[in-house]
């Protein structure tokens, strides 16, 4: 069995109409993990169709510039620009196993989306994408994109009308069509068994990333960064170096506005211990439990709640957990540009930002920036906020 | 006189059962269209007469068991102030004459503290507890903290649960068990679901004693006839109440329709003498 606890983090908290939905799930993926067939499977897709590995990049300007060695995990090379689409092929080759011809799922930057639309399209599953009203308007190229590939975006008006009501839509959608459908959640959060599972199918950043870095460096990183949205990408990467004590790993959050302002999505600087989602871990919140509105500029980063490995990685002191504001983010996504050629995704750059602003301390070190995808579908974000029209 | 056994779940249902009827359980959500106005519906629902079992929602802003109406009505309430401790006592200041019971979501009752939400569902006259997102596996806690207070756990049962776990759920189940009719959120729906009997009859047996009331999609007299009909110890009826708060509809047209799904909850013969 897969265990469906971090801690005292993570569980099943779910309608109980989910219940048989889940346990199907993990029952398809207790099967399927571990088999040979399947495994081959996905890495031929891996390899053919993502184009895997991803390089790891040493970034030779940025080193020369801020006094650390920087090395990059290029997930922004993987096929449709993000790290999303490692987990929605290993989903999508499951759920075909599992007898499901239709995928859904819900996307906040629209890169899951996407990733999903193209998994459907490979393996000639139909797809429908829930996505709120307010990420719809942030995001047109990427919705676009699901559109060429035959995915059907329905636009969710409800509460905040971010990534958060695309859950709450897309979990109750999946209740209507259980028999044919499955839900490609998109991050290594929400019930069980998706923590556990997105991670596994997510953990080949880390994998690469650990052999690649003792072949280029001959020796382990300190430090490896990634940014926090639900934690996919950050669990990924992490999941390579877990058992390597000495190398730091450092999780970073959407700081928006700044703490103080309120305006953001740092679980672990405002929030407190709540469940939303399925999942009990650290969850932005007001003292009687509503979900607070969260902010950031990036809007794959813009959740209330953190995946449930976080959490317990935080408690035992595992990693830690700073966070990075929508300037300075936007700041890194400029520096890579200018500096190394390289525009990161408004996400990723809040990994690039944490690692400029404690380049002090870095000094002389090599550190992994997991860059999780690339800036292209920010280019119109960044415009904005440079005062350019396009 | 209204007696203490008159607020609790068992013996309602019991009484209803001894002259042939169905409990009319009727679902609105406090704080809509604000807190001072959800307790004076929520007292016209009970004086009416009609009502057997008063549902009251604790809005959490994230309920994905529900559907458009009642987001919309967990919006309003939030908008409007309505809190935890406010819920508490509104249920407090009702004149109860009928159980009441409370449905919410976990995490309501998790930053409230487990304990301290059963105690006052005790102390301000709460019957049962209806969390919609904690399924068997995790509500232990709660079903203990509901059985020192003398709060019954009301567990969920949906078409899709198997005849194992029902029972697995439903052993040792106090108040009524909540039988979701169909495979979705709640919502008014044209018509119920073909397979509702099967499923009924699978959740009355594995039910035993405890009585089975039927909710989602039920939103008028025909629906619940035809749920009672088929051997539903109780109708609830929530999205179609629910949507008339949101038209403002008066107390009078509030109460006038659930006096005619009350009827319905009758066995045929005494509805056509009254007539
Ligand atoms: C490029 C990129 N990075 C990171 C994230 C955040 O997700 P996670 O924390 O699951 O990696 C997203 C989410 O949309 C993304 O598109």
């Amino acid at each position: 069995m897969i265990e469906s606890r971090y801690g005292e983090y993570g569980g099943t908290y779910v309608p109980e109409m989910l219940v048989p939905a889940l346990q199907d799930v993990a029952a398809g993926y207790e099967k399927y993990r571990n088999d040979p067939g399947f495994r081959a499977e996905l890495d031929d897709y891996l390899k053919q169709f993502v184009g895997r590995p991803t390089p790891l990049t040493l970034s030779r300007n940025m080193s020369r510039k801020y006094g650390f060695k920087l090395y990059l995990k290029r997930e922004d090379q993987a096929f449709t620009g993000a790290h999303k689409i490692n987990n929605t092929i290993g989903q999508a080759l499951l759920a075909k196993r599992m007898g499901k011809t239709r995928l859904i799922a819900e996307t906040g930057a629209g890169q899951h989306g996407v990733a999903t639309a193209t998994a459907a399209r490979a393996l000639g599953m139909d797809c429908t994408i829930f996505m709120g009203e307010v990420d719809i308007e942030r995001q047109k190229m990427n919705v676009f994109r699901m559109r060429l590939l035959g995915a059907e975006v329905v636009a969710v008006k409800n509460g905040t009308r971010t990534l958060k009501d695309a859950i709450s839509e897309a979990m109750r959608s999946w209740v209507t069509c259980l028999d044919d459908t499955h839900y490609l959640f998109g991050t290594a959060y929400g019930p069980h068994p998706f923590p556990a599972m997105v991670k596994d199918f997510q953990s080949v950043i880390g994998r690469e990333a650990r052999a690649q870095i003792l072949e280029q460096e001959g020796d382990l990183p300190a430090c490896v960064v990634a940014c926090v949205g639900g934690g996919s990408n950050a669990i990924g990467i992490f999941s390579g170096f877990l058992k390597d004590e000495a190398v730091r790993l450092v999780g970073v959050e959407a700081g928006g506005c700044g703490i103080d302002s309120g305006k953001h999505a740092a679980r672990f600087q405002g929030g407190s211990k709540g469940v939303l989602h399925g999942s009990y871990t650290y969850v932005l919140q007001d003292k009687y439990g509503q979900i607070s509105d969260t902010h950031s500029v990036s809007a794959g980063l813009d959740y209330a709640a953190v995946g449930p490995e976080h959490s317990m990685l935080r408690d035992i002191g595992r990693a830690e957990y700073s966070y990075a504001t929508d300037d300075e983010a936007l700041h890194a996504f400029r520096e890579l540009g200018m500096v190394e050629g390289i525009l990161p995704a408004l996400e990723s750059s809040h990994a690039v930002a944490w690692a400029i602003k404690n380049a002090e301390e870095l000094k002389g070190k090599t550190v992994i920036v997991n860059l999780s995808g690339r800036g292209d579908k920010d280019v119109y974000t960044v415009a904005k906020h440079m005062g350019v029209d396009i | 006189m209204i007696s203490k056994g008159d607020l609790k779940l068992s013996e309602k249902f019991d009484r209803l059962k001894a002259e042939g009827e169905g409990a009319l359980i009727a679902y609105i959500t406090l704080g809509d269209p604000s807190p001072a106005e959800s307790l004076a519906i929520a007292q016209s629902l009970i004086d009416s007469g009609a009502v057997d079992v008063l549902e009251l929602g604790v809005p959490f802003s994230d309920p994905i068991a529900d559907g458009p109406v009642i987001q919309a009505a967990v919006d309003r309430a939030l908008k409007a102030g309505m809190n935890t401790d406010l819920a508490f006592e509104i249920a407090g200041a009702l004149d109860k004459k009928v159980p009441v019971v409370y449905l919410t979501y976990y995490n309501i009752v998790l930053q409230y503290g487990i304990e301290r939400f059963a105690a006052s569902c005790s102390r301000s006259g709460v019957s049962g507890l209806i969390v919609a997102d904690l399924p068997h596996e995790e509500s232990g806690e709660v079903r203990a903290a509901c059985a020192r207070h003398g709060v019954d756990y009301i567990n969920i049962v949906t078409p899709n649960t198997s005849e194992a776990r029902m029972r697995k759920i439903l052993d040792g189940s106090s108040g009524f068990v909540y039988l979701v009719s169909t495979m979705g959120v709640t919502g008014k729906r044209k018509e119920l679901s073909q397979s509702l009997r099967p499923v009924l009859e699978r959740a009355k047996s594995a039910a035993m004693e405890t009585p089975v009331a039927v909710g989602f999609g039920i939103s008028g007299p025909d629906h619940v006839g035809d749920v009672i009909g088929k051997g539903a110890d109780g109708a609830i009826v929530g999205s179609a109440i629910v949507d008339m708060i949101a038209k403002g509809a008066s107390a009078g047209d509030i109460k006038e329709f659930v006096t005619v799904l009350k009827q319905a909850t009758k066995p045929v013969t005494a509805f056509a003498e009254k007539k």
